[in-house]
């Protein structure tokens, strides 16, 4: 009897480490507690959803995905830690980490271990040049481009000076930086009225608001999201803010940030955006239509970002022969995969996924519970950097 | 830069110091009468605005005003009944238990209200600016000006006219006189506790309509608040109600003069206190 139930439990035992292995694991790296824990519900799910459709569709090559998560808690410090646990897990690949400020620390340990990775943040030059591997991707948008974005569209609507406010970070540092090299490109005379550079979790702005109202600018350039972006907001409504000057920046048409007030968002706000969730555009709508189901939320930016990294992953992992880290890094080079906002694929020499970005005003309108983004303007390819200009730029650098 | 401007600056800290005096002054009373540090002094300020969502959605923002705090400063209570069988104990006892209300406090605020964030809109009479020696300056600023003005000119009053006034400061100088003198000292502490807690939650209802409402904010909260209490000295209402105006005006004009880096001027201003007078600004040295 004995003999019998341990060798059931040992066949128990062999069958689910033969089961185990038939898996795909993928790490998450989610921010799940601090301040932009908030906005998971933006982010999460549009992995999960991604992940579920492949495994009902019978998964890749007969072998079920399964999503492992850790909570890097938005800490650069703690994000080593945490995909080294992924990696014992036995991942093939990463997703994240969401915040830029844990790029850095994502791409470097990407390097170090040989495993993909594909960071859901912003690019900034702290991962595209800085801190770039072959085995580091990023799925969110390059801050370069944003920039570019705001600058030319301030340069259209005759801005002739600027105040920036924006947390510390690589991201902001190059909204600022290439923000400013673009405008004294188009428009010399434009004039730089400095900058307010605050912590990430900064809940305070009204000093600031104050200090950037003193100095008179067309145009604000804030590089703050989520629940930084929302405090600052409703801050700057006290002050008409909205209505003595222009502010532009990201991901501030995405009802992470708007859906918190309503009808009550302020009218104006010029916001780079890559989730127009409002559009006709059938593939967006059913994406939001799903997405909506599955969380009662509509998708933001973020969400966007999410679903281009666990698309590409999908993606990847098909194409690949085998789930090695090499033969996925070869894939991501290589694959181009249909996604909500159109095709995407990751630029070879930075591994930047390239899509539309767009520029656009925030105003209410009947047909949505808040403010969505109107006057739409698309930008491509081009005002991404190009090698060249990255090659000059850490050429500058050194 | 023009004279306006500064007056703007200057409006601005004193209204930014004054709320995070309320937070301070609380958890100054607590540690100064019962010496402990309540570690959940930031999770009862974002339950105040928490409370301060749901109550202006019911029944409007001044209903929120008088009862969030009250219903914060009754959680309170409870929680200093939790409290009574750690007094005579290490104090690190009484910290992880504060600490662990805390976790409790920020846990519950998660399934009721979610992790998402939350906006309170801010009544419309207080919705508007008004001119002040020639510059536009938000009417809800001055409210906060006022209500944390009169708290701090109500708390001065309270201890120096009334008879639970001199009980506090009694229990501050020799708890263990005021027991023999047949005063019920654990009620006293449990009224002090709900006195400081409450405090917190009032901070928490004014601010509500001026930050993003997250239940994740309670350390960040409390970090600056330490940062004030260390400045003006940890056991010292004044001393705290000196320096909350100090770092709100240093981080006011900071923003203003130093914008790339003002947000460490308090931190480094911390720092210097602890080296040249740890005791605080404005405390005596004990």
């Amino acid at each position: 009897m004995r003999k019998t139930v341990t060798l059931a439990l040992v066949l128990l035992l062999f069958a689910g480490a033969v089961f185990g292995q038939g898996k795909i694991k993928i790490g998450g790296l989610f921010v799940m507690s601090g301040g932009f824990a908030a906005v998971l519900n933006y982010q999460l799910p549009a992995v999960q959803m991604v992940i579920d459709d492949v495994n009902k569709a019978g998964g890749i090559g007969g072998r079920q995905i399964e999503l492992v998560l850790r909570d890097d808690q938005g800490d650069p410090s703690i994000v080593p830690q945490k995909m080294n646990e992924l990696k014992a897990e036995g991942v093939s690949m990463i997703l994240g980490p969401f915040l830029d400020t844990c790029g850095p620390a994502a791409a470097q340990w990407a390097g170090a271990n040989k495993i993909p990775v594909i960071m859901t943040c912003s690019m900034s030059t702290k991962v595209s040049i800085d801190n770039f591997t072959k085995y580091s991707f990023t799925s969110g948008p390059s801050a370069w481009a944003m920039a570019r974005v705001i600058a030319r569209a301030a340069v259209q609507q005759g801005v002739n000076s600027a105040y920036y406010i924006g947390p510390e970070g690589g991201v902001p540092t190059d909204m600022y930086n290439f923000f400013w090299a673009e405008m004294k490109k188009l428009k010399p005379s434009a004039v730089n009225l400095g900058a307010s550079r605050t912590t990430q979790a900064e809940t305070d702005f009204s000093n600031i608001i104050s200090a950037a109202l003193s100095k008179k600018p067309d145009l604000i350039v804030e590089t703050h999201a989520g629940p930084t972006w929302v405090a600052f907001a409703q801050q700057a409504q006290r002050f008409n803010l909205f209505q003595k000057t222009k502010i532009g920046g990201l991901y501030l048409l995405g009802p992470d940030n708007t859906e918190p007030f309503g009808k009550d968002y302020p009218m104006g706000v010029q916001a780079v955006t890559w989730c127009p969730f409002y559009s006709a555009d059938p593939k967006i709508k059913s994406f939001t239509a799903s997405y909506l189901a599955k969380t009662k939320l509509y998708p933001a930016d973020i969400t966007m970002t999410w679903d281009l990294a666990a698309l590409a992953a999908i993606a990847a992992l098909k194409q690949a022969s085998n789930p090695t880290p090499d033969a996925i890094v070869k894939a991501l080079e290589a694959v181009n995969f249909d996604s909500p906002i159109g095709s995407v694929h990751f630029r070879t020499f930075d591994h930047q996924a390239v899509f539309p970005l767009y520029y656009g005003t925030s105003m209410n309108s009947n047909d949505w519970p808040f403010a969505i983004g109107t006057n739409l303007v698309k930008y491509g390819e081009e005002v991404f950097p190009t090698q060249a200009e990255m090659n000059s730029f850490k050429a500058g650098q050194q | 830069m023009q004279m306006t401007d500064l007056v703007r600056q200057l409006l601005i800290g004193i209204s930014s110091g004054m709320v995070t005096f309320l937070m301070a002054a609380g958890v100054s009373l607590v540690i100064s009468g019962m010496n402990i540090i309540n570690f959940g002094q930031g999770a009862f300020f974002i339950l105040g605005a928490f409370l301060c969502y749901t109550i202006v959605h019911i029944i409007g923002f001044w209903w929120a005003l008088l009862l969030g705090p009250l219903a914060v400063a009754i959680l309170g209570g409870l929680t200093e009944l939790l409290l009574r069988p750690l007094y005579g104990k290490s104090m690190l006892y009484q910290l992880l238990l504060t600490m662990g209300v805390a976790f409790v406090i920020t846990d519950g605020m998660s399934l009721i209200w979610g992790f998402g964030l939350r906006v309170v809109i801010v009544p419309h009479l207080l919705s508007s600016s008004i001119t002040i020696v020639g510059i536009d300056f938000p009417v809800y600023y001055l409210f906060i000006i006022v209500i944390s003005g009169l708290v701090a000119l109500g708390l001065r009053l309270m201890f120096s006219r009334t008879k639970l006034g001199m009980l506090f400061r009694a229990i501050i100088s020799d708890r263990e006189m005021v027991g023999n003198l047949g005063t019920n000292v654990q009620l006293l502490y449990t009224v002090m506790f709900m006195f400081g807690v409450g405090l917190s939650g009032l901070a928490g209802v004014l601010m509500a309509p001026i930050v993003g409402i997250s239940v994740q904010q309670s350390m960040t909260i409390l970090f600056s608040v330490m940062t004030v209490l260390i400045i003006g000295g940890i056991a010292s209402m004044s001393g705290a109600f000196l320096a909350a105006l100090v770092v709100g005006l240093v981080n006011a004009f900071g923003s203003m003069f130093l914008p790339w880096f003002y947000s460490l001027l308090p931190a480094v201003l911390m720092i210097v206190v602890l080296l040249v007078r740890p005791q605080g600004l404005f405390a005596r040295e004990s």
